[in-house]
């Protein structure tokens, strides 16, 4: 029978080499063909990044205003003179700092964000850690989340400042959740590097529970 | 009779499509989202930043390439090598991430890498399901795609007039 000769052939040493040969080229081939469609999708995609706040061109940073003197509603004594024009002063020095942070900030710049109330907070680790221990008011949008990350928009105004953190060190969760925002078009993220260790080691509040707000379960 | 026993044909034709259908579905998820596959790659620390957006593009489309071949059975052997070969890669890295200080497999720096696993954290349970897939995809790459392939229909006009 023909088959049974070509069978026969396909077992010398030589027609199994020949076929191997034949299985790189072909995969090769078919290598190629992947680069080529990639290539094309790479050509019509939008620049992929790596890392948040690369558009930013960053100065050197102000140094903090001092704190404001306590609110004037929760002193016995009417504010004098000299109160009402600090006010103000700390405004504006208060936005010179602000504007001058950089992408990448610690956990003291990011409590002074969260005790001034200056910043939405955004808790970038799963779901159950999450719900283990947060800062208290941050939203949870682990990177699985992100495509529901335009939801948070609801919550939000227009050039409002925006703090992500994880798990600090290694964690990259809070960049991609960065890049993301900063694609949404909001160019005032920051990233606190030290992340959630930092800041229970600082020893500042902590809430538990899961996010009430965004719901991701439902 | 040519190539491997009838049963055999008929699990690689089995695995041959379970391949194709998960490689499929895991290419779909990083083409619709290069910017984060960029992500969980450079998350792994391995791949020189300059050449992550390169990865993010053809690994997905090779997968595509590969899983469509897979289907059809077309060149089966040769879309299972080119698997295997990036399975033997998603296994090494995702070892060298376990084993390594700098990587934090807790954070969910690897994006959507779930199948059988949880989405959020990778561990050893990633690792053992690329091994069943790789499992798969060695089977294919040595015996061939097995039952209604285009290869057997290639081979059988050949043998005929032999």
């Amino acid at each position: 029978m023909a088959e049974s000769d070509t069978n026969a052939a396909s077992r010398t040493p030589t027609a199994r080499c020949g076929g191997v040969f034949v299985v790189l080229t072909r995969a090769l081939a078919l290598f190629g063909l992947s680069v080529l469609i990639a290539g094309a999708h790479w050509w019509t995609t939008p620049t992929i990044r790596v890392r948040a706040g690369e558009a930013r061109a960053e100065g050197p940073v102000v140094a903090p205003p001092d704190r404001p003197p306590v609110d004037p509603a929760d002193t016995p004594t009417p504010p004098t003179d000299t109160a009402e024009q600090s006010q103000p002063d700390y405004a504006a020095a208060l936005a010179a700092w602000l504007d001058s942070l950089p992408t990448e900030i610690g956990t003291d710049t990011a409590f002074r964000l969260w005790d001034e109330n200056l910043a939405l907070f955004i808790d970038a680790r799963p779901a159950d850690e999450y719900e283990a221990g947060h800062i208290p008011g941050a939203f949870n949008v682990p990177p699985s989340k992100i495509s529901g990350i335009s939801a948070l928009l609801d919550f939000m105004g227009p050039g409002d400042r925006i703090v992500v953190y994880c798990e600090g060190g290694s964690c990259d969760a809070s960049h991609l959740v960065a890049i993301r925002l900063e694609d949404l078009g909001i160019t005032t993220v920051h990233i606190d590097v030290d992340g959630y260790p930092g800041w229970t080691a600082a020893g500042h509040d902590t809430a538990d529970g899961p996010d009430e707000l965004l719901r991701w379960g439902e | 009779m040519s190539g491997p026993p009838p049963i055999v044909k008929a699990v690689l034709l089995l695995v041959r499509l379970g391949l194709a259908g998960v490689f499929a579905f895991a290419a779909a998820l990083k083409i619709a989202d290069p910017q984060a596959f960029a992500f969980s790659i450079h998350g792994f620390k391995i791949v020189p930043e300059q050449l992550v957006p390169a990865a993010a593009f053809v690994v997905p489309w090779a997968e595509v390439v590969c899983a469509a071949a897979l289907v059809l059975g077309l060149w089966g052997r040769s879309a299972a090598l080119i698997l295997s070969a990036m399975l033997l890669a998603f296994i090494g890295a995702i070892v060298s991430a376990l084993l390594r200080d700098d990587v934090d497999p807790k954070c969910g720096c690897f994006g959507d890498f779930g199948l059988l696993c949880p989405p959020d954290k990778i561990g050893w349970c990633n690792v053992a399901q690329n091994i069943l897939l790789l499992v798969g995809s060695a089977a294919v790459t040595i015996w061939g795609a097995g039952y209604l392939s285009l290869d057997a229909l290639a081979r059988r006009p050949a043998a005929g007039r032999a």
